[in-house]
């Protein structure tokens, strides 16, 4: 019997362990953006001049594309894993 | 030194651990973000930095986590050399075959629950990793339960690459290893697993990479020592031997 909580069921059902890891990748690339963030917040409270301070900034904006590509990198590494895997042995 | 290994099995175990993420994250903000700001603020020029920023990310990742492969290899063997020095002593049945049949069921339960298997698809080995020898001694009371047994042995000599079934191997192995040693304080490695279809009779093969599949057809109401030899890394030449199982000391050796 087709119902509509029953076919959210199911497309949640299949759905579920990409967005558990595409969270999680989420999560660990939202760490570096955040420790980013509050660096470059603690660069503009405190000021630095010179060479120094272009490093800041240039840091911020280094670690901001890298993790954009990290997350986008482990997020299709985990699409392709699950993809792939049939049957997950040993979940323990 | 650096122990390279297989891409495939990088992404794997890339994908299959957050520690390990948030690891090669880390090392990759160091190694990567920090030496091309630094490029940044020498003068070099913002757009070809950062697209060689976007392009070093994925080989960089690779070889960190190659070099963190090979230390954490480093470490194992030291420490299992020395656990194969304390443990000369015969294993003992009672709190490891519990033990070995909670493993079993643990691991047939956890596959079964993810991917609906019928029960008693999943069938495991155990391998005596010292002697190289089926623990027949230990499986007794799984073979109502679980069907039939089949022991793989000998492999554990193999070095064992992380990729495809040995990957798979590897990290089942050292999980059974791994309760086993709590109770038994057997040393690491010491029990072998690896996973059959049972409703197909058949290694699974989508975790063997070789495509190569064991027909258990004709055996499946008998017990068996299975012999698996490399042709290489991922090639697998796979002999069953008919053996009774009325004790350790039938198994072929």
């Amino acid at each position: 019997m087709f119902t509509i909580p029953r076919i959210f069921e199911e497309i949640w059902a299949g759905v579920r362990p990409f967005f558990i890891k595409i969270a999680i990748d989420f999560l660990i690339t939202a760490s570096l953006w955040v420790g980013l963030y509050l660096f470059k917040i603690m660069a503009n409270l405190m000021p630095i001049p010179g060479w120094a301070g272009e490093l800041v900034v240039h840091i911020h904006s280094a670690g901001t594309v890298a993790a954009v590509v990290i997350f986008m990198w482990y997020s299709i590494l985990d699409i392709i894993e699950l993809k792939g895997t049939k049957l997950i042995c040993w979940a323990w | 030194m650096l122990g390279l290994v297989s891409f495939k099995s990088f992404s794997n175990q890339v994908s299959n651990s957050v520690a390990l993420k948030g690891k090669l994250t880390v090392i990759t903000f160091i190694g990567v973000c920090l030496p091309a700001a630094i490029l940044m603020t020498a003068g070099y020029s913002e757009r070809y930095v950062l697209s060689g920023l976007l392009g070093v990310i994925i080989p960089f990742q690779y070889l960190a986590f190659c070099l963190l492969n090979a230390a954490h290899r480093n470490s194992k063997s030291l420490s299992s050399r020395e656990s194969v020095e304390s443990a000369a002593r015969p294993l003992s049945a009672g709190g490891l075959q519990d033990t070995l049949l909670c493993v079993l069921n643990q691991g047939a339960e956890a596959a079964r629950t993810a991917e609906a298997l019928p029960p008693l698809s999943v069938g495991v080995y155990l391998v005596d990793w010292l002697s190289k020898r089926p623990l027949s001694q230990y499986t007794k009371t799984v073979e109502g339960s679980l069907g039939d047994i089949v022991f793989l042995e000998n492999w554990a000599r193999k070095e064992i690459q992380p990729s495809g079934l040995q990957n798979i191997l590897l990290r089942m192995l050292n999980q059974s290893a791994q309760v086993a040693r709590i109770a038994e304080a057997l040393p690491p490695v010491s029990v072998g697993t690896i996973l059959v279809d049972w409703s197909t009779n058949q290694l699974l093969p989508e975790h063997t990479k070789t495509g190569e599949c064991i027909d258990l057809g004709q055996y499946k109401p008998e017990l068996f020592a299975v012999e698996l030899k490399e042709k290489s890394a991922l090639e697998a030449v796979i002999r069953l031997q008919r053996a009774p199982f009325e004790s350790r000391e039938q198994f072929p050796s």
